[in-house]
């Protein structure tokens, strides 16, 4: 099936996912050959939902963009880049479908992916394919959900209700965490509540500590007999505690420590089973 | 024209604010010296006046036995609007601004027959802590009860009290739009914190000893002893109308106050008085589904709202629930200029009532080119 905007064609390749107020289909951007993602609102009464989801990626797009130019006045190595919009996806097109009822369609695309296949639910991981994440691979995903964190917060953008594992994509390969459905975000005028941050964080440890094959009522985390084991688990039990309000401390914090257990170096995306009992 | 069937527009409402207002003092000055001296509001606007419930009913020609509807399906916007300390002056900034409501709310709300209520708001410490108008369609009355509001411009103590206006909308409203399973719209505007309780003692002085009576007459349950605080008020009138806060100035106590009470998607920020009109459009536009937010900015700038301000709108409204009327089940099956009723208290037209109000038939399995 073949829908078209003005000048712009895509191809409708297969369902890929499906929730109350939207559809998503992997689709082809026929004009550029491009894989997205068509995000279409299951009926009209949700195409609020797409809206807002389209208005908060732009909105963020144009302060990484800011932030980009202003570190560029600064940074040392002009190789370097602070790529706070790999935590988003990119919006290629959003357009009311006429010939589908009148729904909101949103044309989503994921920068650097070429394969939309490549990313993944965190939650797929360990509820689908009976797999969990070693202790380094868990680092770099809250590392790169903490960085986001940072940009919301600072922007005052409240990603609360959105931090679920299964809103959360993984790219594998690239080291690519980021956040899909931004549709539930509130803009603050005024800094985000201390509360409402301090949640923020604790939900994206607690993906993490999910995705690590742990149990947070018994404080359990399965050990691979890492020297790392216990200073990294014991910290992020007392970062999903709360006790830290603020992603741009947390995320200071939590390199310091992970810069302390491993050597900063390109480390492969390390899976083991995950033990039902564990 | 038949009677009833009169509607505001851009030039009828500028022709009677300009022939109400006059270069000497505030539009007001004669309501207010009419209330220094008796100690009473005009009944069109006392908030114990009339019967204290404020209705909003559809208007109807008779024609051979039966009632067809002129206009559309009524649409109550009350609004309440903070006149404490340096916000004194807004009425006459109403006067000469609600002529830009008109021509956006016809874009956000085609096809209804738009019933405009706008009153004021002071503190307890006041005489008159609220002046509560009736619902009117037709500019010469709108105006005419703008003129007859009394700001005191004084507000006592910081926390306002917009509380028992917001009681008003949630318990002493009869609206019809309410009847077919939709809702009005209310907005309350203030640089300022609220209280969070009613006190019994101010709704006797501000509605009339039988208020509690009238709360009841609605068809509302309360017990004297067991008033709601203003956070249940507002939950209860958000059963009823899209409710929202606009706030004017960046007060983070505001903010944090009102977004408590209405959540952080009911609280807008009204750049300048000037401009509530569009922003009430906006809101509307966005809720009725009739304005996508990607084209917020270019609504406003179309609507002579300045670039800053348009920005500060877009940015706040983004939170708000779009198209929340849209969503609900009876909206697309709101009667139409033209509908015949067999009696004027049907909520439906003729043929209408039967599938009207029913849970929504699923719509048949679409063909394979349905995503």
């Amino acid at each position: 099936m073949e829908i078209a905007n003005g000048p712009l064609l895509y191809e409708v390749v297969e369902l890929v996912r499906e929730i109350e107020e939207f559809r998503l289909c992997l689709c082809i951007q026929k004009n550029t050959g491009r894989e997205c993602l068509l995000q279409i609102a299951t009926e009209a009464k949700y195409n609020g939902d797409l809206q807002r989801n389209v208005f908060i990626l732009k909105e963020l797009k144009r302060l990484s963009d800011e932030l980009e130019m202003e570190y560029a006045k600064v940074k040392k190595d002009p190789k370097k880049l602070l790529n706070y919009h790999l935590g988003f996806p990119e919006v290629v097109d959003s357009f009311i479908f006429s010939g589908q009822d009148n729904r909101q369609v949103n044309i989503l695309a994921f920068r650097n992916v070429e394969r939309v296949n490549n990313l993944e639910p965190l939650i797929k991981l360990t509820e689908k394919d009976g797999l969990r994440v070693d202790l380094r691979t868990s680092a770099w995903i809250l590392g790169k959900l903490l960085k986001l964190l940072v940009l919301t917060q600072s922007e005052k953008i409240s990603v609360e209700p959105m931090l679920e594992s299964a809103n959360i994509l993984i790219e594998p390969d690239q080291h690519y965490a980021l956040i899909f459905d931004w549709s539930k975000a509130i803009i603050y005028d005024d800094a985000i509540d201390a509360e409402i941050r301090r949640i923020e964080i604790s939900k994206a440890v607690r993906a993490v500590i999910t995705a690590l094959g742990g149990n947070l009522e018994r404080n359990y985390f399965p050990d691979d007999g890492e020297k790392a084991f216990k200073p990294y688990t014991e910290y992020l039990l007392r970062l999903e505690s709360g006790i830290i309000g603020k992603a741009k401390k947390a995320h200071e914090d939590f390199y310091q420590l992970v810069d302390s257990l491993w050597k900063r170096e390109f480390y492969p995306f390390t899976t083991k089973p995950l033990e039902r009992d564990e | 024209m038949i009677m009833g069937e009169h509607t505001s527009s851009r030039e009828s409402f500028e022709r009677e604010s300009r022939r109400a207002t006059s270069d000497d003092g505030p539009a007001t000055k004669k309501a207010e010296q009419h209330a220094h001296e008796t100690g009473k509001l005009n009944p069109l606007v006392d908030p114990a006046g009339y019967g204290v419930i404020r209705r909003s009913l559809p208007r109807f020609t008779e024609k051979d036995g039966h009632f067809i509807l002129n206009v559309g399906t009524p649409m109550p916007i009350e609004t309440r609007i903070d006149t404490t300390g340096s916000m004194g002056n807004n009425i006459d900034i109403c006067l000469r601004v609600m002529k830009n409501l008109f021509e956006p709310c016809e874009v956000a709300l085609p096809g209804y027959d738009k019933q405009i209520a706008t009153g004021i708001f002071g503190d307890v410490q006041d005489r008159f802590v609220l002046c509560r108008p009736q619902f009117e369609m037709e500019p010469e009355k709108i105006v005419k009860q703008l003129t007859l509001m009394v700001p005191e411009r004084d507000g006592g103590d910081l926390p306002e009290d917009p509380h028992y206006g917001i009681f008003g909308a949630a318990y002493l409203t009869a609206a019809y739009i309410n009847l077919i399973g939709l809702k009005g719209y209310d907005f309350t505007v203030s640089d300022a914190p609220a209280r969070d309780y009613l006190d019994e003692r101010e709704l006797i002085r501000i509605f009339g000893s039988e208020v509690f009576e009238k709360v009841k007459e609605n068809k509302f349950q309360m017990k004297k002893n067991d008033i709601p605080d203003t956070r249940e008020v507002v939950n209860d009138l958000l059963k009823r109308a899209h409710a929202f806060f606009l706030q004017v100035d960046n007060n983070r106590e505001t903010s944090t106050f009102w977004t408590k009470i209405f959540g952080p998607n009911r609280v807008v920020k009204l750049p300048r008085t000037e401009i509530l009109p569009q922003v009430q459009a906006t809101i509307i536009g966005l809720s009725e589904a009739t304005l996508q937010l990607a084209d917020v900015k270019d609504f406003l700038r179309k609507n002579n709202v300045s670039a800053g301000d348009a920005e500060i709108v877009a940015h706040s409204v983004a939170n708000i629930p779009i198209g929340a009327q849209a969503a609900l089940p009876n909206f697309k099956k709101r009667p139409q200029k033209g509908d015949v009723f067999k009696n004027k208290t049907d909520p439906w037209p003729m043929n209408e009532g039967e599938s009207a109000g029913k849970k929504p038939i699923k719509p048949a399995k679409k063909s394979s080119g349905w995503l």
